[in-house]
């Protein structure tokens, strides 16, 4: 059911040019250099140590591996980490 | 997000979280939402983080549930900080003391000075300062009104002509100017060593000698640099029958006075025949256009301009704060619009006002001696537009101007 929705929304943003982040549950990421990450639309922490952050999400888990790597603000959606970045990406 | 307010105003806490489900602390605190801030890892079991007071209490059933425990490490913010200080009020006491002190020293006067005098001694000046309140130790709101204390200290030091007080922080500066003393010379009388001379030929009408010998009589036509009063006393003339040692020496008492004559002038003057005026044609504009940095900003499309010529006045408001003038404000303008009149005289109206032209302006050369005896006009012609015209004019003025005496002679 929950993919069927999924799908549906999907559809409806392409056709009615809305942008995928605002209709879907999928996580928006913006990453400023190699010192910040922002995640809108996170379901969590999975793991917290400061070189690998695992975020859940509605697409599946985001990693983030980096070095001196926290948190510096969570909120109920939005994650802001502080840090050198050097990779984010999702585990199939 | 919850509230607007900086941390630093509702006091943070820095606080230790220890325990296994560290990840799941997290999460189940921030869907509360509770505000979790700088989290730090520090190892496996332990985190960093940074929380508003207010969340403090609400975190913990959820340190129950994940079984975590917490530690406060530090605390910031003013609630905290205002706790400090009140436990040391001292301090405080202190440091309102010091500025009540400095406030209260500062409104004293600490030094009286004086500026510009060179024969009243200082020490006078600043006794009479003394009696109007003005000394080292008073306070500055006791001093009385500036104008006040400038009008009782001329009255007091007749030989000041002017006095300005002001105060300069905590100094109390007297500038005064000391009435210019007579000289010496004019105390003892003495007299300048001149003849008087002619300084235009001319016809002498009436002489009026206060001091020395005057050589010429009424009804005597002098030429322009002849001697008409002589500074010298006694008799210069030696003839070869007197006596070598003359009982009369010569003395020099310096000449003074006035010699009346008889003079001619004559000025050409020139009067256009048609006179440009201006004259307002009653449309006017008033607008406020604002006024920064020492210019006027004349907005486009609000300001409207008169067509034609116009006069403008400005007016210009500038923004007083206290005691400094800032540098914008707002202009009231006014344009009232013109324009040229051509009047065109005739030529008997252009020689009357060309003759009083002359007149006023001959009586202003004269002095305060001369009076304009005839005039007379002797051709006016018209010339493009313009009347030339000589005048004759036939004045008694003061022809004496002293010459000094020369020692050599």
């Amino acid at each position: 059911m929950r993919k069927i929705g999924s799908r549906v929304r999907k559809f409806a943003s392409d056709l009615l040019d809305i942008p995928q982040d605002v209709m879907t549950d999928v996580p928006r990421i913006l990453i400023i250099g190699p010192y910040r990450v922002h995640v809108e639309n996170h379901h969590g922490v999975e793991k917290f140590s400061d070189g690998e952050i695992r975020l859940r999400t509605a697409r599946g888990v985001l990693q983030i591996i980096g070095a001196q790597l926290k948190i510096q603000a969570i909120y109920s959606h939005d994650i802001w980490i502080d840090g050198t970045v050097s990779e984010v990406k999702y585990l199939d | 997000m919850q509230n607007q307010w900086p941390q630093s105003f509702k006091g943070s806490l820095h606080i230790d979280i220890r325990g296994e489900n560290l990840a799941d602390f997290i999460n189940q605190a921030t869907k509360a939402g509770l505000h979790l801030s700088k989290i730090l890892w520090v190892d496996d079991q332990r985190i960093c983080l940074t929380i508003p007071v207010a969340d403090f209490y609400r975190l913990r059933p959820f340190l129950r549930s994940t079984k975590t425990r917490v530690r406060i490490r530090n605390k910031v913010g003013l609630p905290f900080w205002i706790a400090r200080v009140k436990r040391r009020h001292f301090f405080l006491w202190g440091m309102g003391l010091f500025i009540a002190i400095i406030i209260f020293l500062s409104s004293l006067v600490w030094s009286v000075e004086v500026e510009g005098n060179e024969i009243v001694p200082t020490r006078e000046i600043l006794s009479s300062l003394q009696q109007e309140g003005v000394y080292v130790g008073q306070m500055k709101s006791q001093i009385p009104k500036i104008s006040h204390l400038q009008h009782h200290l001329m009255e007091k030091i007749p030989r000041l002509s002017w006095v300005g007080f002001r105060i300069e922080g905590t100094r109390a500066i007297l500038t005064v100017v000391e009435k210019k003393r007579i000289t010496e010379e004019e105390q003892k009388g003495e007299h300048r060593r001149v003849n008087l001379v002619a300084k235009r030929s001319g016809m002498v009408t009436d002489i009026q000698v206060e001091r020395g010998h005057p050589l010429v009589d009424v009804n005597d036509i002098v030429k322009k640099g002849q001697l008409i009063v002589s500074g010298r006393y006694g008799d210069k003339k030696k003839t070869p029958d007197t006596v070598k040692d003359d009982p009369i020496e010569e003395k020099f008492v310096g000449a003074e006075g006035k010699v009346l004559g008889e003079v001619w002038y004559e000025s050409t003057v020139t009067v256009p025949l048609t006179q440009k005026r201006k004259v307002y044609t009653g449309r006017r504009v008033r607008e406020t256009h604002p006024y920064l940095a020492g210019r006027v900003v004349r907005l486009p499309f609000i300001t409207t301009d008169l067509e034609g010529e116009a006069e403008f006045i400005q007016r210009v408001h500038k923004i007083n704060v206290w005691k400094w003038t800032l540098p914008f404000g707002w202009v009231k303008e006014e344009q009232l619009a013109m324009k040229w009149v051509y009047r065109k005289l005739s030529q008997k109206n252009g020689i009357l006002i060309g003759r009083q032209q002359a007149r006023v302006q001959m009586l202003s050369r004269l002095g305060e001696d001369g009076r304009i005896l005839e005039e007379k006009i002797l051709h006016a012609s018209e010339q493009s537009g313009k009347v030339v015209m000589k005048i004759h004019f036939t004045v008694i003025e003061n022809i004496a101007s002293p010459q000094p005496i020369l020692q050599g002679e």
